[in-house]
């Protein structure tokens, strides 16, 4: 005790020497570079915005853009409208700086320094902390801003319109009581206003282009624009498309500055009147992960009424009244095409535009047989089928089989697959034979379809997804090399089991699975569906083989099958290099 | 006519010039030129969406190159927390990258799943890359060996004798890879080291130690030409795993090593500024000029030395031939004016002596009259 009672002191000294030395380091060496992430940050940069009007040389000479945060200014203001820094045109907001459109730069320079500074200068008139004045120059342009931006893109889920459809703050429509005249319009060229048609509900950037359609310059948040759309003349082969088809006099204006015109303008009014939070006024509210991750998300989302069907009798012959019955004899089956079930998978966290994306059309409206310039000129066989766009019916089933983990432990090992390797019959499959003769109608294809779909999901219930469990062995010896390592023991009817319950998850997989023993082709890859599929080691050699057709050696191939599939399903353990944990190491005697 | 200085120097600039020409036309053949590999040449393809980084490869490249064991074991998995390259004592090292997830703002699963639309906040995985000498099919470091101790074989290797080396290390500084290393430790037999493609065992008909201990068969062993095939159908067959592109069928020329990869080689610190010219290429036309200045510059030289020192031998000696002559010459003349000089003098001497015989007569004569007759 007394030993240590002695030491005590000098333990105390050379843990404060240390602590000491702790505190100078970060000093005497360079400090990392704060980079602090706002929602907000908008560059004013006006060399950019000139578009050529600076000459590369007169560029060099300005001073660096100003890092300006939106939020903060807002804040400042609050209580007077956004009309403070932006001027209104024909009633509407618009989104440059105390200027209806960018000008000359010089000009547009003068008008930043004069309004800014000047409202900084009145501000600081009156005692309150304000913004840098003149003659502090590098207050607001500064090479290296400190701040960059975190703004994400918010996505109008299906969940959020719902909770906008059902909200109680919102007044609804006096004709037909529903809330959705609050956003939707159209634009009549007739009376050369917008008004709303219940039943024509559509997607916002059907009419306003969204950042995609537009140029680099414009798609950074908060630079707002106007945009004229191209028109696309009407013909007797394309129907629908109204919104493009009456080129609206008034420009249409992008969708980020619709969007912020509409929605900030009416939680600050809905706000101001109900004396609570309608919905967020400010660049943070709804343009960070943080702020979206508080966003309420409804588990269970009503479907939308837009009057769709439930399930859709396709193939673009059946809309076609002049073939003859030699015609419709060389034509595929039609497809049974569950919308109801598509609605809620697909457009869950993304929108009816995913499929719909132009316009809420037929597919076939576009996407003529021949292809047309409305569809781009593609026609509704690749429309439907192209294996490598996402927006076809292939293309996505494609995306799916890799994007959740339960699927990809087999699909991503498997090589890509094209148009070729598909089985047409899955989706194609109602006889044609048994259709009443056209014309048909609409309600009675989908009928029809509805039928089909119905009958399918009995034969596969009856079909089950799993061979009979006793013909499923519950283990696999693998002893072909022990060598260095004993033998593994493959809890193989485990693995099947829980590669079945991906499937129970899964309606896709279930419709493409038709066969109890598709599965098995997961590892049993290569030859047909069995249950005594030939063993790995009939193929792929033990000994080191040529290159020359791409197969792995049996090692290799236990190796990137298991590790490979592990991997895609998210296993964590055992790790890749643990080899014990699998098969023990082997005692050499 | 005399070498002067400036004139000496416009000549050298000519005849740069004329020289100049030369280096160009053969280095313009060079670049055109293409050495494909030798037909059977094998290499090996690492496919780094495989690899688990277990260095079962580096194992066994200890064990069949007979090395000494390492500092620490090979089933050392932490070895892996720090960057490391080849050295005398491990001629292939695994190391790790944490690289980026996506490509051109797709995310991607680097160790070889499809595009992850719905993963696209997983947590960065990590990619393993092996790395030893890439066997270039026009090796840098042979070209810079002076005295052949580095070889590529037609079996696609490229050797090391020992028994040539003169310990310079400039194949250290031409890889490109930074693979040669030195055995600085060894003071009197310093070799350098670096893989050797396992020729021995590829002359036994055995794939290179590291292919033969791979699990994961991230490496595969071949003929380069049927390796090219495999991996572009590996490409094609998993377009959203692999970026299409093979690292080493053109890099440097060609590498009998190969590689395939879910990121940009940058990102996996491989490097992609190398172009697709072989060392050589570069340096071919600089070397081929080397025996046309060796043997054409000494006779042009002593040829130019030759010539002006003659022209003036020449002139000397006709200047000493038109000086003697000048001197001949007026030796001549002044011997005749001294003749005439001199008849002149004889014969005024001889006419005065006439002259004074005369008068002497004359006086006689006047002085005795003629009474004798």
């Amino acid at each position: 005790m007394g030993k240590k009672g002695k030491l005590q002191p000098y333990l105390g000294g050379i843990v404060g020497f240390f602590l000491i030395l702790g505190l100078l380091g970060p000093v005497r060496g360079t400090p990392p570079i704060q980079v602090n992430q706002r929602a907000d940050v908008i560059r004013i940069d006006l060399t950019a915005e000139s578009s050529g009007k600076f000459l590369p040389s007169a560029v060099k000479k300005q001073m660096p853009a100003v890092t300006f945060f939106h939020d903060r200014h807002t804040s400042a203001l609050e209580g007077d409208t956004c009309r403070t820094c932006h001027l209104t045109k024909d009633d509407r907001l618009t989104f440059l700086f105390k200027r209806l459109e960018i000008g000359d730069p010089e000009l547009d320079r003068e008008i930043y320094h004069t309004s800014c500074i000047g409202c900084h200068a009145e501000l600081a008139a009156t005692g309150k902390s304000s913004g840098p004045l003149s003659g502090n120059c590098r207050g607001c342009h500064s090479r290296s801003p400190e701040t960059d931006s975190s703004w994400v893109p918010l996505i109008f889920n299906p969940s959020l319109h719902y909770r906008h459809e059902s909200a109680e703050l919102i007044p609804p429509d006096p004709d037909t009581k529903t809330n959705c005249s609050a956003c939707h319009h159209l634009y009549d060229s007739a009376i050369q206003k917008t008004s709303y048609i219940k039943g024509e509900e559509n997607s916002c950037q059907y009419c306003h282009p969204g950042p995609g359609k537009t140029d680099g310059r414009l798609m950074r948040p908060n630079r707002f624009g106007t945009y004229k759309p191209i028109t696309v003349p009407a013909s007797p082969e394309t129907p629908g498309l109204p919104m493009q088809t009456d080129p609206p006099d008034k420009a249409i204006r992008f969708m980020s500055a619709a969007a912020h015109d509409a929605c900030v303008a009416c939680h600050r009014k809905l706000s101001t009147a109900a004396n609570r939070t309608a919905g967020p006024t400010d660049c943070a509210g709804c343009h960070t992960v943080e702020a979206q991750k508080k966003i309420k998300v409804l588990e269970t989302v009503p479907r939308m009424k837009r009057n769709q069907p439930d399930a859709v009798l396709m193939a673009a012959w059946l809309y076609r009244d002049d073939l003859s019955p030699e015609a419709v004899s060389i034509e595929i089956d039609p497809v049974a095409f569950n919308h109801k079930v598509h609605e809620s998978h697909v457009i869950h966290g993304t929108s009816c535009r995913r499929c719909h994306h132009n316009a809420l059309s037929s597919c076939g409206d576009c996407h003529t047989r021949k292809g047309a310039t409305q569809g781009d000129f593609i026609g509704i066989n690749q429309a439907l089928h192209d294996p490598d766009s996402t927006r076809t019916c292939i293309g996505c089933h494609l995306v799916q089989t890799t994007a959740k983990s339960d699927c990809a432990g087999c699909h991503a090992a498997r090589p890509r697959t094209g148009f070729g390797d598909q089985n047409c019959l899955i989706c194609h499959g109602v006889d044609k034979t048994k259709l009443p003769a056209p014309p048909v109608d609409k309600t009675v294809k989908s009928e029809i379809a509805a039928n089909a779909l119905i009958t399918r999901t009995n034969n596969r219930k009856a079909a089950g997804t799993l061979p009979p469990l006793d013909q499923i062995p519950e283990r696999v010896r693998i002893d072909a090399m022990v060598e260095t390592y004993e033998a593994v023991d493959l809890p193989h009817r485990k693995i099947i089991l829980e590669l079945d319950r991906g499937i129970q998850n899964s309606g896709l997989a279930q419709t493409f699975h038709p066969d109890p023993l598709t599965m098995c082709a997961g590892c049993h890859h290569k030859s047909t569906t069995s249950l005594k599929p030939p063993k790995c080691a009939s193929c792929h050699s033990q000994h080191q083989p040529g290159p020359g057709d791409g197969r792995p050696a049996l090692m290799g191939a236990y190796h990137i099958q298991c590790m490979g599939c592990h991997r895609q399903m998210g296993i964590q353990k055992p790790q890749a290099t643990a080899c014990n944990e699998c098969h023990p190491k082997r005692d050499k005697k | 006519m005399t070498i002067t200085r400036r004139r000496f120097i416009s000549w050298m600039g000519g005849v740069a010039a004329a020289g100049a020409m030369i280096p160009n036309v053969a280095s313009g053949a060079r670049a055109d030129r293409h050495f494909p590999g030798y037909s059977d040449g094998s290499g090996v393809l690492h496919d780094i969406t495989r690899c688990i980084g277990c260095r079962k490869c580096e194992a066994a490249c200890n064990r069949v190159s007979q090395l000494e064991p390492p500092d620490r074991p090979f089933d050392d998995l932490e070895v892996l927390d720090q960057p490391r390259r080849t050295h005398t004592r491990a001629f292939t090292v695994v190391n790790r990258y944490m690289p980026i997830t996506s490509i051109q703002g797709q995310p991607v699963d680097p160790t070889g799943g499809a595009i992850l639309p719905d993963r696209t906040h997983e947590p960065r995985v990590p990619l393993y890359v092996k790395t030893q000498c890439n066997h270039c099919l026009e090796p840098a470091c042979a070209s810079a060996c002076f005295v052949k101790a580095l070889k590529k074989t037609t079996t696609g290797a490229v050797i090391y004798d020992a028994s040539l080396c003169v310990g310079c290390r400039y194949c250290m500084i031409a890889c490109p890879f930074n693979i040669p290393t030195y055995e600085y430790d060894q003071p009197l037999t310093p070799r350098i080291r670096k893989c050797d493609l396992c020729h021995d065992r590829q002359t036994q008909g055995l794939p290179p130690g590291c292919v033969a201990a791979c699990p994961k068969e991230a490496l595969n062993f071949g003929p380069r030409a049927t390796l090219i095939d495999l991996a572009r159908r590996r490409i094609m067959d998993h377009p959203g795993r692999y970026i299409p592109h093979i690292y080493g069928e053109k890099e440097m020329g060609g590498t009998s090593w190969l590689y395939l990869s879910g990121v940009p080689f940058a990102a996996v610190g491989m490097r992609e500024d190398l172009g697709d010219l072989p060392a050589s290429a570069f340096t071919a036309g600089v070397l081929e000029t080397i025996p046309i200045i060796v043997g054409v510059w000494p006779v042009l030289l002593t040829g130019i030395y030759a010539i002006s020192k003659r022209k003036d031998t020449i002139a000397a000696q006709e200047q000493q031939a038109a000086v003697a002559e000048a001197l001949a010459a007026e030796k001549d003349q002044s011997r005749a004016q001294m003749e005439t000089l001199k008849k002149k003098y004889l014969a005024e001497k001889e006419a005065a002596v006439q002259a004074a015989v005369k008068n002497a007569l004359a006086d006689t004569a006047q002085k005795e009259p003629t009474s004798d007759i």
